[in-house]
């Protein structure tokens, strides 16, 4: 017993569950807290709690908490470091030549996209984990306090991330444009963070509240793909205007106009406007608008906070009938792997990808995201061409896809039932690379081919033939670069083996960065590349490279890979 | 009537298209044993839900302690000690810290939960995992726990799910005592089991529950129709299954079959 305890040491007075020093102000705040309904007690065990979990994970933002772990503190500090550097490039975006409402509303339109891609994907485990029900709301924890718990435990998360990925871009601006709109900037950022939360909770609340069983999965899925793509259009909105394209190649006009109101990105601009002396009514709705709303959204939140804890419930629910396989999955299956023990392995993977919530709460959005990023970097390249130039370009585009290669193949370590592996451990199985080849192959199948597909179909209709070898071109390179990602990234591991911890995408957190500043810059230099080399030649080198790491890589898998059959079902 | 202690009347729920409980009906006093048994799926533990305010009723009304429940106020639920069927625990919490989390939901001090649930834990052999975290228990280590973190508050109504899922035959023995004590000391417990000769031998009063209704409700005794029967006995006939004989012999055909096949 005296080993365990050596290898598993005890905080201090593990009992106590103090609260984390993160949240200490609230005491201050108990009384208003508690005419409010809110439990202050049981809120402080919760957080408590909850912060204790998030420090026994290997690694996240939860070791933030408790700062006398060496190992994981630095860890951390290197993903944060990573989303900084990542912030910095997104930062570049102010140093654009051209007016503030035009720079800050391209940054802001990103900023709102990352934090709103955090909250779908890294914390939507916390909104949304319906087993929190059973252990507080079963002893007496009411809705509101559980509730409030989750919000503060992700306004935590929250804050970190925005201030890691738009902090640098802050600073940037004030250098280029002064401190005092550096600072309209901050505040701005703060309320578009809150903006994304309460967008985030609302649909959730929405689809919670009008859909059951596998119906409310594929809504949640569906809605925050198209929310993101509402983002990256409210952004796009104000280039309509007529005005736009005359003063500074594409700069946004700053008339007031009609369009900037559901432009909701735009209204960020709106305080470092203020801030630099352009007290007009444009700026004046901007800013108005971008405090408002956040805060409007807010109050009506806490209204309904209680019956969001009530809709979860749902969430437990299990669907009945399994969706049958369609003829998309045979096709692809039969164009994708051999028969016989691949093929198994592809269906399993498939079936389980399918059913996956977590999975796809996670990998979905930064899916969306990677189809939306390169458009916002040669969104204005694009307006300037025709409409079958454009076509073509979009079709490279494509590659942005590759951001969310990472974290779709990190995740794959992951399942809510892990136990369920348990069977490769007592029968007879050697094939380990081909369970994973067969399972990485799923899951492009499912989740790039489509898309891309679906791109090229389109972009094939309005540029011809040019774009149809672009995008053939991007979808065999796309696939060559899964299976070559895919070693690094889950090919020691054991798939679907694992329990999701809430912080499990950080893990892969510095990859995951790595791949999107990668990600962007090859989708840039490929757009522009690809634009002026135009024909075939580009194309075929890229179809080529793709060819070539799917079939080398395809062949070691099955003959190299090991991994340990190991089901964890604690959170690593 | 008034002294009853849970009262459930008219209940329906149903997830999705599916019909879980169609009218249900019984009242419980105080100072009582309740057994509730019914085949997988009957609707057990989405009864006992309900009373915890995790799930609600799509109609009927559900008293505890001669008061609705309503979610506005959760005070009640420190009057009931609740194991919940799925081992819903934080496993990365050891043993101390998860319950003295759980005392501390229901209104104790640290030091108090700490102290009471170690001494509880001792006398169950958990003294020496105590520190340890719960993902390295063994199944009926967990089930302790669970039990341990539903008794700490000394409440006046048991909901106890299963509970003897994964305990060994002395701890069940044990467990056993401790209910009848807790009952002779006027507390009410209600739990659910598939052991069917425990729960013939220990409950004052056995609820069948089978397709979402009461099919058989009082002492054993009562239901029993013939003396000479038992409880085992008369699950099956009340839930309609008589051809275990039959449904075995097909099982072992199917899974000789291949077999034969090979061989021949
Ligand atoms: N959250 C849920 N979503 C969908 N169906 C459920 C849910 N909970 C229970 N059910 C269904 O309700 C029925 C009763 O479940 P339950 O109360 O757990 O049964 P018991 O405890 O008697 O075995 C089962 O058919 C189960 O499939
Ligand atoms: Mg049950």
């Amino acid at each position: 017993m005296k080993m365990l305890k050596k290898t598993e040491p005890v905080p201090n007075d593990p009992a106590a569950l103090p609260l984390p020093k993160a949240f200490s102000w609230l005491v201050r705040l108990r009384p208003t807290f508690e005419k409010r309904g809110i439990q202050f007690d049981q809120l402080r065990l919760i957080l408590a709690t909850k912060s204790l979990l998030a420090s026994r994970e290997s690694s996240g933002l939860g070791s933030m908490f408790n700062n006398n772990k060496r190992g994981k503190r630095s860890r951390l500090r290197i993903t944060f470091l990573w989303n900084t550097v990542f912030g910095a490039v997104l930062g570049l975006l102010l140093l654009i030549p051209a007016s503030i409402v035009t720079t800050f509303t391209m940054f802001m339109t990103v900023q709102l996209l990352t934090s709103f891609l955090a909250i779908l994907t890294s914390y939507s485990s916390l909104i949304l984990d319906p087993r929190d029900r059973t252990v507080f709301a079963a002893r007496g924890v009411n809705d509101r306090t559980l509730s409030f718990a989750r919000l503060l435990n992700i306004c935590f998360y929250l804050g970190m991330t925005l201030l890691a990925m738009g902090g640098p871009g802050i600073v940037i601006s004030s250098f280029h444009y002064g401190p005092i709109v550096a600072i309209g900037g901050f505040i701005a950022l703060l309320f578009s963070g809150i903006l994304s939360l309460m967008l985030a909770l609302f649909v959730y609340l929405l689809i919670l509240r009008f859909f059951d069983g596998e119906r409310l999965r594929n809504m949640l899925n569906l809605v925050q793909i198209l929310l993101m793509i509402g983002i990256y259009a409210g952004g796009q909105l104000p280039n309509l205007l007529p005005q736009s394209m005359s003063i500074f190649g594409a700069s946004i006009s700053d008339q007031f106009s009609w369009l900037f109101i559901p432009a909701f990105p735009a209204w960020f601009a709106g305080l470092p406007m203020l801030f630099a002396g352009q007290v007009t009514a444009l700026s004046l709705l901007l800013a108005g608008l971008s405090v408002v709303i956040p805060v409007a959204m807010t109050l009506i939140f806490f209204h309904f906070s209680g019956v969001f804890e009530v809709y979860l419930e749902k969430l437990n629910q299990g669907n009945a009938r399994p969706r049958k396989l369609g003829w998309w999955f045979r096709g692809i299956s039969a164009l994708m792997t051999r028969p016989g023990e691949e093929r198994t392995y592809f269906t399993l993977g498939w079936r389980v990808l399918g059913s996956e919530r977590d999975y796809k709460l996670r990998v979905y959005p930064q899916l969306a995201y990677g189809l939306i990023l390169p458009l916002i970097f040669i969104g204005n390249e694009l307006r300037e061409m025709s409409f079958k130039s454009a076509s073509h370009f979009i079709a490279y585009a494509g590659i942005g896809i590759i951001v969310a290669l990472a974290p779709a193949l990190v995740n794959l370590r992951f399942s809510s039932q892990p136990q369920a592996m348990a069977i490769f451990q007592y029968v007879p199985f050697k094939t380990h690379g081909l369970l994973l080849r067969g399972v990485v192959k799923a899951m492009f199948a499912r989740l790039f081919l489509l898309p891309l597909v679906l791109m090229t179909a389109i972009t094939t209709a309005i540029g011809g033939l040019d774009a149809l070898v672009a995008g053939i071109a991007v979808i065999i390179l796309t696939y060559g670069i899964t299976l070559i990602m895919g070693w690094p990234l889950v090919g020691s591991q054991f798939p679907f083996a694992s329990v999701y911890s809430a912080n499990a995408n950080f893990r892969g957190g510095s990859i995951g960065v790595i791949s999107i500043i990668l990600g962007m810059i090859a989708a840039v230099i490929i757009i522009f590349v690809g634009g002026f080399l135009g024909g075939w030649i580009f194309p075929l080198v890229l179809t080529l490279l793709g060819l070539t790491f799917g079939l080398l890589l395809g062949h070691f898998y099955r003959t190299n890979l090991r991994y340990e059959l190991r089901i964890n079902t604690e959170p690593e | 009537m008034t002294d009853s202690i849970v009262t459930l009347s008219h209940i329906q729920k149903s997830f999705g298209s599916k019909k879980v409980l169609k009218d249900l009906n019984f009242t419980i006093a105080p100072g009582n044993i309740v057994g509730y048994i019914g085949p997988n799926g009957a609707g057990k533990s989405t009864t006992v839900k309900m009373m915890l305010g995790l799930l609600e009723p799509d109609d009927g009304t559900l008293e505890l302690f001669g008061q609705p429940i309503s979610p506005k106020d959760p005070s009640y639920k420190r009057r009931i000690g609740y194991v919940p069927e799925s081992a819903d625990v934080f496993d990365a919490l050891t043993a101390r810290e998860y319950l003295s989390l759980i005392g501390q939901l229901y209104g104790l001090s640290a030091a108090d939960a700490e102290q009471k649930a170690l001494a509880l834990a001792e006398l169950v052999n958990l003294r020496d995992a105590f520190d340890r975290r719960i993902s390295s228990y063994s199944k009926g280590m967990r089930q302790l726990i669970l039990i341990i973190a539903s008794l700490l508050h000394n409440p006046d109504i048991l909901f106890w799910d299963q509970p003897l899922n994964g305990l060994d035959a002395n701890t069940v023995l044990v467990i056993e005592e401790v209910l009848q004590d807790l009952r002779d000391q006027g507390k009410t417990i209600f739990y659910s089991s598939h052991i069917l000769d425990v729960v013939q031998k220990l409950s004052d009063r056995i609820i069948v529950l089978n397709a979402g209704t009461v099919v058989a409700d009082g002492p054993f005794k009562a239901i029993a129709k013939e003396a000479d029967t038992n409880l085992q006995q008369l699950f099956n006939d009340l839930t309609g299954f008589a051809e275990h004989g039959q449904k075995a012999q097909s099982f072992v055909d199917i899974v000789t079959e291949g077999e034969s096949h090979e061989d021949a």
